[in-house]
């Protein structure tokens, strides 16, 4: 990573992050833990999004920050740490995922006696139903919109996961992907207009969407998950 | 470019809305966009559909690591600095470089291996905690804050001191929050280092508690992403601080904060939460709270003690003079002190000092409520809990009273409409304007909130003479708190234990017929009261 004094300065003073991260490449421990502290869920959240697997998640996690640690004497900073930690996050998730396509391993849609969520459309169908309860009406939701998210190629769901859970903006996610701001929007674009095809069905005949809480339950509930073969 | 990726008129015209909802538009485009949105309809549906979608994915579940996460990367961190050594001395021993510095790198990166190692096994906990701190230091308020976004939006539509009124308290716990939400765990250490040892131990009973809350761990998680969005948001800071201070002021415990947390949990909308909020401080506002036994009769003593410091004051002891009640008239004397004490509680030179040394008279529970009220509040409440002390009053004079020649049928009439506090309170006015000349109305006006009308206690009196007639008022529901019963009614039969009614009494029901003046035809007289259960002294 380069960058001018000048920007390296403003970032160093604009971002509390970048300031521990320079502690970490003078070898301050306590500095790298706090900012694990910090990223750690996040990082694992978009990974479990990304590959689909809590496991190879909390693994890949865990390479990105040994990745962090083991690049602190080359960093400098040139953009806001969350960028770069992402960068890094998006590579590995990108290797897991090359690495298993390869392996034919990848089911990111489950299959049908999967313990996975049903079809959209089953859901959908439900919620239309004899299904009352507010948290029934939870789970379905989050089984559709988990369906809905698996749906979408990899640098969508990236670029969705970015936008959504870290508000990071067009130019921010430009930065993580190696895009420009205008491919950004087109690539929402496409990403959102997947994401309303494939919850319509949901949306038109299922419970109030918004301000729903997570319904707790759903957390042990696992993404379309891997299976060997 | 592929083909797939040139923008169709269609895809252009999505890319321009999900910009749009992403806040990624230049201002002429937003204006454009919204010009559309304006007269297309189709192009409005198109965009909800879109936001719907985009708001569905909150359902998305949150991954959380487990505490040896954090310990096991450590120690592979410790591995990988023990490789970039072991590569640092081939590349020294390729290079040839000087024993000196081989042992030098070995040195330093065996101090940073140690270093973590020991971090990773006695450290890590306590930072764990670090990263808390401001879940612990607000954790109670965080579990009631759905989203950033409701904390945005009551900031936008509430002052910060309608929700705290302690201003002292709140800027300490503002500053308190800050520091433990400092950026970076030295500081949040320093600041729990400089803490005195009582507040230590609060902070790590609050740890404990948060520790061992029986919430899932995805709620716990959620209160400390919110705590870490909120650390780069100073003025929403303020706001959490302030709504926390607001939900645990006195009047809010129990049953009230209760009703409150249920009725926001049922919405959905953080605009429809602070309307919620914005109704309870209206509510609030006019929420004037009654003396317990103990404190009337503290105030009481106190205002009676005010009145022997100052028995030289020439209008109290015009008041007192020629008052010679007798046993069991010491309500009317106490009255007639309260008479002579008017000039010092309407005086605006004295009177915040007098009525600050009254209030000090009462229980803490009671000065923390009146303390969390602004002037004009606090003004309203002063005099609510003056009127309180009438509670002691004998009803057998007032049943006497009105009974007699003093009240004109006109003013039975009016009274005998009203509701009974209500009757009580406008009939003990009377009453005292008749016996000792108190003209102090404002004081039997009944529970009137700030927000409801001006402040009683200052003002021209409505209340007049005898014979007048008794200004229609508004009716008010009987203060809560209050002794139960069916409440003062002159002429109500006593119950079957209860005393007869005293000669001269006033037995009948209320007087009606045609001799009742013309405009009292708009008031039609209420049907007969069934008769109180119990008798009338203990009805009050």
């Amino acid at each position: 990573m380069s960058a001018s004094d000048s920007t390296a300065e403003r970032y160093t003073l604009a971002d509390p992050d970048v300031r521990l991260m320079l502690q970490v490449r003078d070898n301050d421990a306590q500095a790298f833990e706090e900012l694990m502290l910090r990223y750690q869920n996040r990082v694992l959240s978009l990974l479990t999004h990304l590959v689909g697997s809590r496991d190879l998640a909390e693994d890949l996690a865990q390479e990105v920050f040994l990745r962090v640690y083991r690049a602190r004497k080359r960093y400098v900073p040139g953009a806001k740490f969350s960028t770069w930690l992402f960068t890094i996050t998006g590579n590995v998730a990108s290797n897991a995922l090359r690495s298993k396509a390869r392996r034919k391993e990848v089911h990111l849609e489950p299959r049908p006696n999967d313990s996975a969520p049903q079809s959209l459309e089953a859901v959908a169908l439900a919620a239309s139903a004899m299904m009352p309860t507010r948290q029934l009406d939870k789970a379905e939701l989050c089984a559709a919109v988990q369906q809905a998210v698996g749906k979408l190629s990899d640098r969508q769901r990236m670029a969705v996961l970015l936008a959504k859970f870290e508000h990071f903006s067009y130019t921010d996610i430009g930065a993580v992907m190696d895009m420009s701001p205008q491919a950004v929007k087109s690539l929402l674009s496409r990403a959102r207009m997947n994401l309303r095809e494939a919850l319509q069905p949901y949306l038109d005949r299922g419970a109030p969407i918004s301000g729903l809480p997570i319904d707790p339950a759903s957390e042990s509930q696992p993404l379309p998950t891997e299976t060997s073969t | 470019m592929s083909p797939l990726n040139q923008p169709q008129p269609e895809s252009a015209q999505n890319e321009e809305l999900v910009a749009y909802l992403d806040g990624e538009l230049a201002p002429d485009e937003c204006r454009a966009v919204e010009e559309r949105l304006a007269n297309d309809a189709e192009y409005r549906q198109q965009l909800r559909d879109l936001d719907q979608a985009w708001e569905a994915l909150e359902a998305l579940p949150t991954s959380t690591v487990d505490d040896a996460f954090a310990r096991t990367t450590i120690e592979l961190a410790c591995v990988a600095a023990q490789e970039d050594v072991s590569q640092r001395k081939s590349v020294a021993a390729a290079e040839n470089r000087s024993r000196r510095q081989w042992w030098l790198a070995g040195a330093v990166a065996a101090g940073v291996m140690g270093f973590l190692m020991m971090r990773a096994l006695a450290v890590h906990r306590n930072n764990l905690q670090l990263a808390d701190l401001p879940v612990f230091q607000q954790g109670e308020v965080l579990a009631q804050v759905d989203s950033i976004d409701f904390l945005r939006q009551l900031s936008q539509s509430i002052k910060i001191d309608e929700l705290a009124r302690d201003s002292a308290a709140f800027n300490n716990a503002v500053a308190d929050f800050r520091q433990a939400s400092s950026p970076t765990l030295a500081e949040r250490r320093r600041w729990v280092d400089s803490l005195s040892a009582e507040k230590k131990s609060n902070l790590a009973d609050n740890a404990r508690t948060f520790e061992d809350l029986p919430t899932p761990q995805e709620e716990k998680d959620r209160r400390r992403k919110l705590a870490r969005d909120l650390e780069n948001e100073p003025d929403l800071q303020k706001t959490l601080v302030a709504y926390g201070q607001w939900l645990n002021r006195a009047p809010h415990n129990g049953p009230w904060r209760e009703g409150l947390r249920e009725e926001l949990s049922k919405l959905h909308t953080p605009s429809e939460k602070v309307a919620a909020i914005e109704q309870r401080l209206h509510q609030e506002a006019s929420r004037l709270q009654h003396l317990s036994t103990d404190d009337r009769n503290a105030l009481r003593r106190e205002i009676s003690k005010l009145a022997e410091e100052r028995a030289d004051d020439l209008q109290l002891r015009k008041s007192l003079e020629g008052r010679r009640l007798g046993p069991g008239h010491e309500d009317l004397q106490f009255w007639s002190i309260l008479k002579g004490l008017r000039a010092t509680l309407e005086e605006p030179s004295q009177r915040d000092a007098t009525i600050t040394r009254l209030v000090r008279s009462l229980s803490d529970e009671a000065q923390e409520h009146w303390r969390g009220m602004n002037k004009e509040q606090q003004h309203a409440q002063f005099f609510q809990w003056i009127r309180d002390l009438r509670s002691t009053g004998n009803d057998e004079d007032l049943e006497k009273f009105f009974a007699s020649d003093k009240v004109s049928m006109e003013d039975r009439q009016r009274l005998l409409e009203m509701s009974s506090e209500r009757m009580k309170e406008r009939l003990e006015g009377m009453y005292l304007q008749s016996e000792i000349g108190f003209d102090w109305p404002e004081l039997f006006e009944g529970s009137r909130g700030p927000r409801n009308g001006p402040p009683p206690g200052f003002g021209p009196g409505r209340f007049r003479p005898r014979g007048d007639r008794i200004a229609p008022m508004p009716e008010s529901p009987p203060p809560p708190g209050r002794r139960g019963g069916p409440g003062f009614r002159p002429g109500g039969p006593p119950g079957p234990d209860g005393p007869p009614p005293p000669d001269g009494g006033f037995k009948g029901g209320p007087p009606e017929g045609p001799e009742g003046p013309p405009h009292d035809r708009q008031f039609p007289p209420r049907p007969p009261e069934p008769p109180p259960k119990r008798p009338v002294e203990e009805a009050i």
